[in-house]
């Protein structure tokens, strides 16, 4: 039997033509099948599974841009008013060069601020009988439903072209690897909807929140565009407290307000202590506080940058207390976890006041996020 | 046939009297806000301020 020449090549031996041409269909036939077109028909599949995807961030989109059409008919805008806001959902903002970086934070919160300024006018012009509240929350609508409608029109060009060249599968893969990552942040985009409607406080809010107790029952002065400071001691120490104006969907000027702070009547601060909501990882409890050093700040980078240059100009220390949070929680309605958190920060912050100002002397405590939902 | 969990989310607000610390958790109603004056302590009679306002997944068969 082992010497059969059939038997050593195909580990088989047939005992009529027929078995011969079953074995080789059920065996053979679809091996040489897979080994020329097995790529292609991974292709297929992925691109059947990016579809699914896809389909998913349409809706999100589509949905979140009926959810902002539909607060604004609620609000008394409809018509024309209605087509000049969809008009901005595809707003384009085209970031400045940067062959050569020197400078380019400038240039960048000079675009930011005209995109910003842009938007707010013409909000305010057609939502003219609306309350501050009402306009905040329709701006920050229309930036979810910007960035949603952007992630799927960039997710459907890339699925397009899979599907244009098959063959390039690993174009594909990568497309296919991150899109579950992508669907998930594109939902929690559209969970903060909700918040918005309603006026509720967003996980990012926990910043603001903190600090906004120490502004309670004191005089609030308003430092830049959306930006307020109070004063307060806390055991002896002269201590400036910035967040953003609330209870509307504001992020403030931080950056701006610790300058004018610093230039004029807390130019002897002996610390900045910024209070920021942070991502955890996988496996780290929502909530858990944790204290470190250097600006706690997110997004694009310009208020940060700001902040590190004022400090590092001034040498006053930096530190960041941060309530861990995962990306979901932070877009979406403030969790219990969360909000509990809130007297655990402001224990720690005043452990660092204590341990890194003198008594006498003064610091500056900056609230960061989106304050919807908390006064002050 | 396996019946799915599904969940529901409630939002509250959680009412505090600065004074004696005595709390209250209602739902959320429209226009509320952290810090925002609402109704009287029931044992000092100090005018409470909201707190909190967080959201609590509501779990159901």
């Amino acid at each position: 039997m082992s010497g059969n020449p059939f038997n050593l090549l195909f580990g088989y031996t047939p005992n009529s033509p027929i078995q011969f041409i079953i074995y080789m269909i059920i065996i053979w036939v679809p091996y040489i099948v897979l080994i020329i077109y097995g790529q292609r028909l991974q292709s297929y599949a992925i691109i059947a599974d990016i579809n699914r995807y896809l389909v998913r961030l349409k809706y999100d989109a589509d949905q979140s841009r009926s959810n902002l059409m539909s607060y604004l008919q609620r609000k008394g805008v409809s018509g024309d008013g209605q087509k000049v806001i969809e008009s901005m959902i595809e707003i384009q903002t085209i970031y400045p060069v940067n062959l050569d970086p020197v400078g380019i934070v400038k240039k960048m919160e000079h675009i930011i601020r005209v995109h910003d300024e842009t938007v707010k006018h013409r909000i305010k012009e057609i939502m003219k009988n609306a309350n501050e509240i009402e306009r905040t929350a329709v701006l920050n609508m229309l930036e979810i439903a910007s960035a949603l409608d952007y992630v799927y029109k960039v997710i459907r060009h890339f699925y397009l072209i899979g599907k244009k060249f098959p063959d390039n599968i690993y174009l594909l893969a990568q497309l296919q690897m991150i899109l579950p990552n992508i669907v998930k942040q594109a939902d929690a985009y559209l969970s903060a909807m909700n918040a918005l409607e309603k006026s509720l406080p967003l996980g990012d809010a926990i910043g603001p929140m903190v600090v906004a107790e120490w502004l309670r029952d004191k005089s609030k002065f308003e430092l830049d565009e959306e930006t307020v400071y109070g004063e307060t001691t806390i055991n002896n120490r002269r201590v400036a407290i910035i967040k953003a104006k609330g209870p509307m969907a504001n992020v403030g000027n931080p950056d701006k307000a610790l300058q004018l702070l610093l230039e004029g009547p807390f130019k002897d601060a002996s610390a900045i202590v910024m209070i920021d909501a942070a991502l955890k990882l996988e496996g780290e409890q929502s909530g858990d506080v944790a204290v470190g050093i250097g600006a706690a700040i997110g997004g694009i980078g310009i208020e940060k940058f700001n902040i590190e240059k004022i400090a590092a100009e001034k040498k006053i220390p930096l530190y960041a207390v941060i309530i861990k949070e995962s990306l979901f929680e932070a877009i979406a309605v403030m969790t219990r976890d969360i909000a509990e958190a809130a007297k655990k920060a402001r224990e720690a912050i005043i452990d660092l006041i204590n341990k890194n100002v003198p008594e006498g002397g003064s610091a500056i405590i900056i609230g960061v996020g989106n304050t919807l939902g908390v006064a002050q | 046939m396996i019946r799915q969990k599904t969940s529901q989310v409630k939002y509250f607000s959680v009412e505090e009297c600065p004074k004696c610390g005595y709390k209250i958790k209602r739902e959320f109603k429209e226009g509320d806000y952290v810090l925002k004056q609402s109704g009287l302590c029931p044992r000092d009679n100090t005018p409470m301020i909201i707190s909190m306002i967080y959201a609590e997944e509501q779990k159901t068969k």
